[in-house]
């Protein structure tokens, strides 16, 4: 296995963790389901790609332009559909996703249409991948760890009683929405350089529901979860290479498995922590010697009996 | 030529209209949403052009394969999936997440059994149109919108005027209170899941007569949500409503203007609606207050 | 402040995950551990040392949507390779041919081009499809191993964006221009004098030879009275059917893949438009015509030549033996056999397997008699070579007239 493969492989699995982090957030955190993130990524993508490429903007601020045109795209979209109940506000991320592919395909002479946008020029090395993964690790941890966060989660369990206490439920769903929508868009522009070649059809409904799949598995409400999730997802295919014809099949079982036997997901609400599993490791001697204490009792218990008769 | 288009237009809506009714009877009665259901479609119509190809059945016995074999699937993946999520209360998104995993394993499970290739239902009728006027409408049509009309005003009738109908519509209202009064909510549901099950088979056989047989043909189950949602999530008759206008909308927009924009325009018009008119063109849901 | 020794603990994770990874499979090569924008990657060459098997990958979809293309083309390669093997292999040495599945997607063809470079293969046959090919055309230029692309016929997957070539980048089959134009010109000079034409948004394909096709035939004195527009994913396409009735061409022109054209042609009929139908080489599979339920007969259309010569038909009968299971022996078969075999030319004939000999020959290749017609390469690394117009008569597929190379 050469590094090329290696490398180009983990800076997939960095861009795919960026987007997966922003549906955590969205669907873990907020319970909002949406099939529409993969719309974002494409937003992303092409407006980053059409910036280098066409007027030779330099690559973090055609990024950031191209996070901006998501975020701001979301902000609308989630102004008008975010009132809508659960099932609506599917139906409409999801026509969004499409209506995103549909257009770009459209208005081909800007964005190449079917025949894609070739020539990218290539800035998304792996360093670059990996630290932005992490440093959205860090934002998306902190962020769910604050008030923000706990606002978020309370939304997502009891919403009439989070709106009773004070929390205004219309914003921080629409804030979330947003954060998912930045990332998405985020991660898009790194594709974007790193495959060196955009086409409409690339960001699709395959993509979307690929992604809030990972959340589900993973674990609704657990970034931990999240991350283990997006690893697995695009890891396995690679190295089950000859099984690839089953593994849409695969991942269709694991999601109705997860979701009737632990809808949970693989960690549930539980996050890693260094401290639990410092105390886990103390603590084991001790367990150790109370079970060997026990046992001892029991034999002399016995013996006792045995004695007696 | 409008006339033409507009015929085109109801012909399709029909399908959807199949589609789109059996969806909404499941989401009045259990409140979410089957994304199985286009999959649903997909086996009926896999059932039926299997018994013609392999078994030599002739047409009607064929069509009587696509119900029944959509109802059976349609009644497994409530017995053994939502029934178990159901069970344990969870939310009704749950349900939706199994359903997605269930039309993905469908799906693929076909496409690993049958191929990727592309079915073609060998002709089974003559390949003439009837011509009126101007306008020429195929004979899959007409089949199509016969059999949708049959079909529809037969399940308002069950719905309406039948001792089973009564039951769903107690369920609709309520299912706790339903059971309390002595309704078997299960066979009930067990009841309705095969009936909307049957009438995806009876679209999935007319689409693949009119067009053909694929495993990703499920991908119309979309539209039949996007139908009901037009009409409004819980009705009906909104949602055959819904279907026949997104049939037409479609067709005119891919006349006039461009197919590729017929999905933007929808969507446009639906976000429109849901603005204006929140719970649809009939619906009888209302949307949270948030 | 705790927080901090957890996210710093969740960063340590995910790097001893990645870190284990790349230990765990790890082969020692003679590659650095630099990404693949460097330029110098000459260290390939001491792998293929005397003795060991001359290594070929094949990367194409061998599931998904184009496996009808994918796995016909790599048996066409196997078979390539096993012939070359039985008659004493490459200058004393066995092919090995290494198969990948690309799965028609441009990142998974990447990953799997990278897997076959890593695995030590000297050059690389495959897709089918252009997106794949334009995405490893850079990849290619950068480990300079050569690409060799079957049906690839978009021009992108040779050229960049701003001209330039990919030095590395080939295919075995003409670029959609080139069929294009041809049909254009075919069609003006056999008479008619008006064209409608529905184009396939949604495939570069149908773009591509659309645009081509409009500019040759008005320029050889056809009119396109009317231009329509639909979607791959459209299943109904009666609304811009009714549009073209209504224009009255002449011949109705469908540059789309055999399934959407069995579709289109029988709501076509449907309809009543009666004129002539016309199509291009995505129509080729032999049971086009029944697939149609005889909504094609009298159409003809143009494409490279499978299985018109003498050496095209020996090969599909002994294609046939060798898979019983297959029914029908598909055309991109032959683009796999007469990749491998130009590759195994260009390495007899440079005496060499060092990858940029190959590309050199590859890139002056002039009159190369290929399975699939006679072909020679130009400055774009685009073919030029002669192709045939097929019939349907009785939903049979005949050999209806040739249209030979400008």
């Amino acid at each position: 296995m050469s590094t090329a493969y290696l490398l180009n492989l983990l800076t997939i699995v960095c861009i795919h963790l960026i987007v997966v982090l922003g549906i955590s957030v969205l669907t873990g955190f907020t319970r909002l389901f949406s099939f529409g993130n993969a719309g974002f990524m494409s937003i992303g993508a092409y407006t980053s790609a059409l910036l280098t490429l066409r007027l030779g903007v330099p690559f973090w601020p055609a990024v950031l332009v191209g996070c901006l045109a998501a975020g701001i795209i979301a902000y609308f979209l989630g102004s008008i559909t975010l009132k809508l109940k659960g099932d609506y506000f599917l139906i409409a991320t999801l026509g969004f996703g499409e209506c995103v592919r549909v257009l770009f395909s459209y208005i081909e002479p800007i964005t190449g249409g079917a025949k894609g946008l070739a020539g990218i020029p290539k800035h998304t090395t792996f360093p670059v991948a990996f630290i932005s993964a992490l440093i959205v690790l860090v934002l998306t941890w902190t962020f769910i760890h604050s008030k923000y966060g706990r606002s978020l989660a309370a939304i997502r369990e009891q919403e009439i009683a989070a709106e009773a206490v004070g929390i205004k439920t219309s914003g921080y769903k629409k804030l979330s929405f947003v954060y998912s929508a930045v990332l998405a868009g985020f991660a898009g522009g790194l594709y974007a350089h790193s495959l060196q070649y955009l086409s409409p059809d690339i960001f699709n409904l395959t993509r979307s529901s690929e992604y809030t799949i990972t959340v589900v598995i993973g674990g609704l409400g657990s970034i931990t979860g999240s991350v283990l999730g997006a690893l697995l997802i695009n890891l396995l295919p690679e190295m089950f290479r000859s099984l690839s014809s089953y593994r849409m099949l695969f991942y269709g079982v694991a999601v109705v498995a997860v979701i009737v036997l632990k809808p949970n997901g693989l960690c549930g609400y539980k996050e890693f922590s260094a401290r639990k599993i410092f105390y886990w490791f103390k603590n084991l001697p001790g367990k150790l010697r109370k079970k060997r204490v026990e046992q001892k009792v029991k034999v002399s218990e016995n013996a006792e009996k045995g004695d007696m008769q | 030529m409008l006339l033409q288009q507009i015929i085109n237009g109801i012909s399709i809506g029909g399908i959807y209209a199949l589609l789109a009714s059996g969806y909404s009877l499941i989401y009045s009665l259990l409140n979410f949403s089957n994304w199985a259901h286009g999959e649903v479609a997909m086996v009926g119509a896999f059932c039926a052009f299997y018994g013609v190809t392999i078994a030599q059945l002739p047409l009607p016995a064929a069509a009587v394969a696509a119900v029944l074999g959509a109802g059976v699937i349609s009644v497994i993946n409530e017995r053994f999936f939502y029934r178990r999520i159901r069970e344990k209360n969870a939310p009704t998104t749950f349900m939706m997440i199994a359903a997605m995993g269930i039309s993905t394993i469908l799906q693929n499970a076909t496409k690993n059994m049958f191929g990727v290739s592309v079915k073609i239902f060998p002709s089974m009728l003559p390949v003439t149109s009837v011509a009126i006027g101007n306008i020429t409408i195929g004979i899959y049509d007409l089949i199509s919108l016969m059999v949708a009309a049959v079909a529809l005003v037969g399940l308002e009738l069950l719905v309406n005027k039948s001792k089973f109908g009564i039951g769903v519509r107690s369920v609709a209202c309520s299912s706790y209170t339903s059971s309390l009064l002595g309704i078997n909510v299960d066979r009930i549901l067990v009841g309705v899941f095969f009936l909307a099950g049957s009438l995806a088979g009876a679209a999935g056989l007319l689409l693949g007569l009119k067009y053909n047989v694929s495993s990703t043909m499920g991908s119309i189950g979309t539209k039949a949500f996007v139908a009901s949602v037009f009409g409004g999530l819980g009705s009906i008759k909104g949602a055959i409503l819904g279907a026949l206008i997104l049939g037409i909308l479609e067709t005119l927009v891919s006349g006039y203007i461009s197919s590729g924009l017929k999905d933007l325009v929808t969507f446009v018009l639906l976000i429109a609606i849901l603005i204006i008119k929140p719970s649809g063109l009939m619906g009888v849901n209302v949307s949270e207050k948030v | 402040m705790r927080n901090y020794k957890r996210i710093i603990a969740l960063g340590l994770t995910f790097a001893l995950t990645i870190a284990m990874m790349g230990c765990g499979k790890e082969e020692g090569t003679v590659e650095t551990a630099k990404t693949e924008m460097e330029e110098g990657k000459t260290g390939d060459t001491e792998k293929s040392e005397a003795g060991e098997t001359i290594k070929i990958g094949y990367v194409n979809d061998l599931t998904g949507d184009g496996a009808g293309w994918g796995v016909p083309g790599m048996r066409g390669a196997q078979m390539a390779a096993d012939e070359i093997n039985a008659n004493g292999g490459l200058l004393g040495r066995q092919i090995e041919l290494i198969i990948q599945d690309g799965r028609g997607d441009p990142q998974d063809s990447v990953n799997a081009f990278n897997k076959l470079i890593g695995d030590g293969c000297i050059a690389v046959v495959g897709t089918t499809t252009s997106g794949p090919n334009i995405a490893m055309a850079p990849i290619a230029d950068a480990a300079e191993i050569p690409l060799v692309g079957l049906g690839c016929s978009n021009e992108l997957v040779t050229v960049d964006e701003s001209g330039n070539i990919h030095p590395y980048s080939f295919r075995v089959s003409c670029i959609d221009n080139y069929l294009g134009t041809a049909l254009g010109t075919y069609l003006a000079d056999k008479g008619y004098k008006t064209a409608g034409i529905l184009i396939n948004q949604g495939d570069a394909y149908s773009v591509g030879i659309s645009e081509a096709f409009v500019k040759s035939y008005e320029e050889a004195g056809g009119e396109v009275v009317i231009q329509e527009n639909a979607y791959d994913t459209d299943s109904d396409f009666r609304a811009q059917l009714t549009n073209i009735k209504a224009a009255e061409p002449e011949v109705f022109v469908i540059p789309w893949v055999y399934t959407y054209v069995a579709l289109i042609s029988q709501q076509a009929r449907e309809l009543g438009l009666d004129m002539q139908y016309a199509g291009t080489d995505a129509w080729d599979v032999f049971d086009l015509g029944t697939m149609a339920n005889g909504a094609l007969e009298g159409a003809f259309y143009c494409g490279k030549q499978t299985f018109v010569s003498e050496e095209s038909l020996a090969f599909k009968d002994k294609y046939l033996a060798a898979y019983p299971e297959e029914t029908e022996c598909g055309g991109e078969s032959l683009l796999g056999w007469d990749a491998v075999s130009w590759l195994g030319k260009a390495i007899t004939e440079t005496n060499s397997v060092v990858p940029a000999d190959i590309r050199d020959y590859l890139e002056n290749t002039k009159n190369y008699d290929g399975l699939a017609g006679e072909f020679s390469v130009d400055e774009f690394h685009n073919l030029k070579i002669e192709l045939c117009v097929y019939g349907i008569e009785n939903n049979e597929r005949t050999i209806v007239d040739f249209i030979g190379v400008e």
